[in-house]
């Protein structure tokens, strides 16, 4: 493990084939917990979140040679990570052969199996309101309640400019409370 | 990056319930995944790039990945010439003359049609706008009380009309209701003379005597 460098130092180190491997573990290890959480919410269980994870830093690895370094590595991460999260959605929608409302009631399901669910307790109904969105407005949602994080960087992730995620948060804030005010 | 208490500032004022739900972690995650995570995604790598994963897989599609079932003829890729065909088709322009013709008729057609129909709409329209001005000048300059009055009196003006056309019908023919005794007085007045030349003048007597 190398010592606290900062990306742009690490990127550097990936592109040396002697600290390639070292380099990219530093950056797994940084930002790994918060890539994971992001594809959770989104995958719901354990099982998808981590082969998801595996694709990501599997992409990550291969295109890190080509990263310009103009660019946030955590940024684009995180894009590779929503992006592989949809289309993992996508696949699974495939397999099944249903609609995407299939979908989301099937990640409904997957919910309620996880352990320690309790539909009466604020924080699983926030999450329950969460899959009732949209698949964009609960990405931004996500993004911004949980990650804390600004709408300029996440026009970035997302390719959608501020004034578009600003909407979709605002409609997703309204719907969740809503959800959460009748059930 | 924007302060915790600006982003959550923005919540209340969307939210005050959402705002106040907890945000801690409610999904489960296996003991010890993220310490063991880096060196299970390193291996995966290397295990990708040695193509073991195909290995492991089907050993017998990994073992022909490399032959190619397919023969070509000897010297093909040194003998091989693209011949252009001599006899070319005839370059044709794009645009015919007859063609131009149909579409510039077409147009003209299309063109008086809706001249005609643009024109006919303002005749139309500059009408319209010189009655409803008219008729907005008569309101503003005629009261409605004057125009109350007018009607009255064309009502009482029909009713005295009705009235005397029944009285010319039963008259048959005479302008004014007059009975034998005033014409009588009528007629004591004038001097005989006058009557009897009023009489020779257009031979009336046969048709006018009066008892």
């Amino acid at each position: 493990m190398l010592p606290e460098l900062d990306d742009i130092e690490l990127v550097r180190l990936f592109k040396d084939t002697q600290q390639r491997e070292k380099a990219f573990t530093s950056i797994v290890k940084k930002y790994q917990e918060k890539i994971y959480w992001q594809i959770r919410r989104i995958v719901i269980t354990h099982q998808d979140a981590d082969d998801v994870m595996q694709n990501v830093f599997i992409k990550a690895w291969n295109g890190l040679n080509n990263f310009r370094e103009d660019a946030k590595l955590y940024t684009w991460i995180y894009r590779i990570a929503v992006n592989e999260s949809l289309t993992y959605l996508e696949q699974q929608k495939r397999r099944s052969s249903i609609s995407f409302d299939d979908v989301s009631e099937s990640l409904e399901n997957k919910m309620q199996s996880e352990k320690g669910f309790d539909e009466n307790k604020a924080i699983w109904k926030l999450q329950l309101a969460i899959q009732q969105l949209p698949e964009k407005q609960s990405i931004v949602f996500n993004l911004r309640y949980f990650e804390e994080m600004p709408y300029e960087e996440m026009g970035i992730i997302l390719d959608t400019s501020v004034g578009a995620l600003k909407a979709s948060y605002h409609h997703a804030v309204k719907k969740i409370e809503e959800y959460i005010l009748n059930h | 990056m924007p302060s915790i208490n600006h982003i959550q500032e923005e919540l209340t004022s969307l939210s005050q319930h959402v705002a106040q739900l907890p945000k801690s972690t409610t999904f489960a995650v296996p003991k010890d995944y993220f310490e063991t995570f880096p060196e299970r995604l390193m291996g995966a790598i290397h295990h990708e790039a040695s193509g073991q994963d195909l290995i492991e897989l089907s050993p017998l599609l990994k073992s022909l990945t490399h032959e190619n079932p397919y023969t070509i003829p000897e010297g093909y890729f040194n003998n091989l010439k693209i011949e252009v065909p001599r006899n070319q088709a005839p370059v044709r322009g794009m645009y015919r003359f007859g063609t131009l013709v149909k579409y510039a008729a077409a147009a003209c057609l299309a063109g008086i049609i809706a001249t005609v129909f643009f024109v006919s709409k303002k005749e139309n329209a500059t009408q319209w706008a010189t009655l409803s001005k008219e008729h907005e000048t008569f309101h503003h300059t005629v009261s409605p009380d004057a125009i109350a009055m007018y009607l009255e009196e064309m009502d009482n003006l029909s009713v005295s009309e009705t009235s005397e056309n029944e009285q010319i019908d039963t008259g048959s023919n005479l302008l004014v209701d007059l009975n034998r005794e005033t014409i009588k007085e009528i007629l004591q007045e004038i001097p005989d003379k006058d009557i009897s030349l009023y009489m020779d003048q257009d031979d009336l007597g046969d048709v006018y005597s009066l008892n």
